[in-house]
């Protein structure tokens, strides 16, 4: 409360309040304080502009506890989960059945098997993870997946982009072309091409 | 145009499929025209165009649309000698005459020849006008294309329009023709699934509404509940507090409370309105969709016409073809696969059913027999009838060739209804003509009709009378794309069996189940039927143990029948066809995929395919029935190896050595092959050679590296090549034994299998 009259009815401690915010907000500007957000826009521009390469817009999404990104333009459709029926005489772990999305069936694959990537616990991802179903390929040959979490889709430059590490560059079979810094993580970006030729022929 | 017998009919259907495309090209040639008026390129398009029109005209002696393209054509001339530079006006009245030569080619304008005439004179008058309106000095021309159409046709021009017209007649004529019915448009099949995928997902959503309205009704009447509460409060307040606070608050609660009651109700009713149009709106827009898959009879039969007057020809009969009820819708699917039976069917009509011209004129009958193609809707199906007015069948010749192939003994022959008798033309390989002709009599027509017309789930029945004719009567369905099948549960997941497919259904007490040689068979009328569950045919689970009943379908016919044990009944539903994704080839068992009243995928089971797994698994010994597995575990199993190479002679070298060594081998011949080999199969050892087809060796190992199952599965590479980097690969990739066929002697190999599995016999 304030140091002035012990006064503790709420309408005036609501006067107070807002006489306090206003002093808050009408006081001058630090010194300096200019200058520094005037640097902080110039440099942004500046940045975007040494960006010549043209930037990349990836969808980023996590199986287990991987984070993985797909190239944005084969992505068709991000959409709930949904009941699939499993196909009989398939022993391989990828088929995992066929799903109805707008209407239209697709084959439902496990990418985490095709990636090689183990049933492991998620990382503990702070708030509520959604799991979703994820429709990539082109034209009448896609393909569905189920994603434990996706993020969205997330633009970046070159830059962002480091080399893979060794064991995952030395594997003849790999699908990851880049390691992409986002948010603090280290995202493996996927060859977008490559996985769906191998989906092709896993499915035959 | 005045005698309109009907050879005059089919030539005026000819015209107008001609005009249909000439006009497309006139019109287009003369928009362009429009923009570019001396362009060399569109003057020839639309000449040649007009050129084609007034010769096929001419053919045909339709006077009046000789006189219209011969003045288009005219124009068109003098421009493209530069005499004349089009104008606007120009391309209005060309483009006139191209909407008059339409009229023109209408049946229904015919009779009214004297206001065609006069519209005609309106054309030439305006081309006229237009003329008048360009530039001076071309009025010549213009006498000219207003003059009565003497000029003679050229030679050529008649034959060319000639061959273009038995070229029109000889390939199936474009959608956009259907002999006077509506205007087609032509569509992709990729588009037209997606449209049947939209469109019942629409009415898939339109569905839900109905269920919310139903829990906004649950809610509503938990609003009547509140109310008695609040009402029971009021009524026990002590005596004297009717007017204090409580009462106050309590009367507040319960007037916002019937606000709420009252705007509820109002939604509700809009919910129900919304829920009632939508769905009529989804249900309209599922079954145009579905309907627009039909195409007219007459589409698919136009060409028959002509082969069939050709055909006669060829006998030495004369004949001609009456196609009744051509604007049928049939199914675009079902009319493909009708090509070839109908075909067959025609040939038959003309070889075996028309009698020549001499016995025809002996029986008092017109020289020229007719064969009628009828289609016609009945009762839910299709009914397509071919039939001749030629001699009939020969019931006692039929009777006699029946004994003479030794088909049934004389007595059980005389002992056959005339419909029994019929029966046995749809015999494979038979035939009662003693001569084989080129165009019927090998004995392989009717049994193929049969087949085919069944691949499309229909039947064909067969009539005759003596000296009136055959006729051969085919049940279709309506569509391909909608099934009628038994929904049912196997393995926790629904299936659908075509009911077409299923002898009947029952559920008996488990108690009923006998076994046999371990096999369980229960009693079905007077035989025992062996069962057996979809689960193991379709390899997905174990049947339900528990419960009293068993829930049975009975496949196959006769002693070959199977009762095939489901997990439950869900009930028949009539499911609309929907392709599986090609890539992932045939499934066995399996013919197509629907989608359920919920959106849910189902399965559509192939019930020949299913009737062939069961006869496998049965002879094969490994049905288990509905009891659970068997006790028994394959005791000392041998060790089972499989070569993948390309190389039939590495291949089956491998395999001797192998087998010779007592380990059993499996084979595949490329890596794709392998890999499939390698998950539908126990195996404990792979030999792959490297540069293979399809798939090669580094990358089925590094597939297999990749699978959690077969990761543990040791590799031996067998490869030609042996520098020391194709090494290092294979064994990078995952091998575990890097060998090269130049060391290629059996005791390394074998030598090496041991090493890494041990000997044949475990």
């Amino acid at each position: 409360m304030t140091s002035r009259t012990p006064d503790n009815s709420p309408e005036s401690a609501r006067t107070a309040d807002s006489a306090r915010a206003g002093r808050l907000l009408d006081r001058p500007l630090p010194p300096g304080y200019r200058a520094e957000w005037a640097r902080h826009f110039a440099g942004a521009r500046v940045q975007a502009g040494e960006a010549d390469a043209p930037a990349d817009t990836v969808l980023i999404f996590r199986l287990g506890g991987e984070w993985l990104a797909l190239p944005a333009d084969l992505v068709t459709e991000i959409t709930e989960p949904r009941r699939s029926h499993s196909l009989p005489h398939r022993r391989d772990r990828l088929v995992r059945g066929i799903v109805n999305v707008r209407g239209e069936l697709l084959v439902k694959i496990a990418l985490a098997e095709l990636l090689g990537i183990e049933g492991q616990e998620p990382a503990a991802s702070q708030g509520t993870a959604f799991a979703r179903l994820v429709v990539i390929g082109r034209a009448d040959r896609r393909v569905a997946f189920h994603a434990d979490e996706v993020h969205g889709l997330h633009r970046h430059g070159p830059e962002a982009l480091r080399a893979l590490p060794v064991t995952v560059d030395k594997n003849a079979a790999r699908f990851a072309s880049a390691v992409l810094d986002w948010d603090g993580r280290a995202v493996g970006r996927l060859d977008g091409a490559g996985l769906l030729d191998a989906v092709d022929r896993s499915l035959a | 145009m005045s005698t309109p017998d009907l050879s005059q009919f089919s030539m005026l259907d000819l015209f107008r499929a001609e005009l249909e495309t000439q006009s497309q090209a006139l019109t287009g040639g003369l928009l362009a025209l429009e923009r570019d008026p001396t362009s060399a390129t569109h003057l020839e398009a639309a000449m040649r165009a007009a050129h084609s029109l007034k010769g096929s005209a001419r053919i045909i002696e339709l006077m009046p649309a000789v006189r219209v393209a011969h003045a288009m054509e005219e124009i068109l001339v003098a421009a493209q000698h530069g005499t004349l530079r089009l104008t606007r006006g120009h391309i209005d009245a060309l483009l006139g005459g191209v909407d008059l030569l339409a009229l023109i080619a209408d049946p229904a304008t015919e009779a009214d020849g004297a206001a065609v005439t006069a519209q005609i004179d309106g054309f030439l008058a305006a081309l006229a006008a237009a003329e008048a309106g360009g530039t001076a000095g071309e009025t010549a021309e213009l006498a000219e294309a207003g003059a009565p159409p003497s000029a003679p046709v050229s030679t050529v021009a008649s034959a060319v329009s000639a061959s273009q017209a038995s070229e029109a007649f000889g390939r199936d004529l474009p959608a956009g023709e259907t002999g006077g019915g509506e205007r087609m448009i032509r569509i992709t099949a990729q588009s037209m699934t997606r449209l049947l995928g939209l469109a019942g997902e629409s009415l898939i959503e339109a569905r839900r509404l109905r269920p919310f309205a139903d829990s906004l009704t649950r809610l509503r009447r938990q609003h009547g509940a509140l109310a008695k509460a609040l009402d029971a409060v009021r009524a026990s307040l002590p005596p004297g507090t009717e007017d204090g606070p409580t009462a106050q608050a309590l009367a507040l609660a319960r007037g916002t409370l019937e606000q709420g009651r009252h705007q509820l109700e109002e939604r509700l009713a809009e919910l129900d309105a919304l829920d009632r149009r939508s769905t009529d709106l989804a249900n309209r827009l599922y079954g145009e969709t579905l309907a627009s898959r039909m195409r007219p009879f007459e589409d698919g039969v136009r060409a028959y016409a002509r082969r069939v007057r050709d055909l006669a020809h060829a006998l030495g009969k004369s004949a001609r073809l009456d196609i009744v009820g051509g604007s049928t819708g049939i199914d675009r699917d079902i009319l493909d696969q009708l090509d070839a039976p109908l075909g067959h069917l025609l040939r038959n009509a003309i070889d075996h059913g028309l009698e020549t011209p001499e016995r025809r004129r002996a029986a008092g009958k017109p020289e020229e027999g007719v064969i009628r193609l009828e289609a016609r809707h009945h009762a839910g199906l299709l009914q397509i009838i071919v039939a001749d007015d030629g001699g009939g069948i020969d019931l006692p010749e039929l009777r006699r060739a029946v004994v003479a192939r030794r088909l049934i003994d004389e007595a059980g022959a005389a002992a056959l209804s005339e419909a029994e008798l019929l029966e046995f033309l749809f015999l494979p390989g038979f035939s009662m003509k003693e001569t084989v002709s080129d165009v019927s009599g090998r004995g392989v027509g009717l049994d193929a009709v049969q087949s085919m017309v069944r691949q499309v789930r229909g039947t064909v029945r067969v009539a005759a009378r003596p000296g009136e004719g055959t006729s051969f009567l085919l049940e279709l369905p309506l569509t391909l794309s909608v099934i009628r099948t038994l929904l049912v549960e196997i393995g926790g997941e629904p299936y659908a069996l075509p009911l077409a497919g299923i002898a009947r259904t029952l559920k008996l007490p488990r108690a009923q189940v006998e076994t046999l040689e371990g096999r369980p068979h229960v009693g079905f009328g007077d035989q025992r039927l062996g069962l057996v569950t979809a689960h193991e045919l379709l390899g997905q689970g174990e049947a339900r143990a528990q419960g009293d009943e068993l829930c049975l379908v009975v496949i196959g016919a006769g002693t070959g029948s199977y009762g095939l044990v489901v997990d439950d009944f869900l009930g028949e539903r009539e499911l609309v066809v929907r392709p599986l994704d090609p890539r992932l080839g045939k499934i066995k068992d399996i013919s197509a995929a629907a989608l359920m009243e919920d959106g849910a995928p189902v399965l559509i089971v192939d019930m020949d395919d299913l009737l062939r797994s069961a006869d496998k698994l049965a002879s094969a010994g490994a049905l288990r029935g509905p009891q659970g597995p068997r006790a028994s575990a394959p005791a000392n199993r041998r060790k089972r190896v499989l070569v993948v190479d390309d190389s039939l002679t590495v291949r089956e070298l491998e395999r001797k050595l192998l087998e010779h060594h007592g380990y059993e081998v499996g084979v595949a011949v490329d890596g794709m092959d392998g890999w499939n080999a390698v998950r539908s199969e126990a195996y404990d050892l792979m030999v792959t050679d490297v540069d293979m087809p399809r798939m090669d060796g580094i990358e089925l190992v590094t597939l297999m590296r990749r699978d959690a199952r077969l990761r543990a599965l040791p590799v031996m590479i067998v490869s030609y090549k042996d520098r020391e980097e194709d090494r290092r690969r294979g064994l990078d990739a995952g091998a575990d034994y890097y060998l090269t066929k130049g060391s290629f002697h059996d005791e390394t190999l074998i030598q090496a299998v041991t090493d890494l599995i041990g000997p044949a016999a475990g």
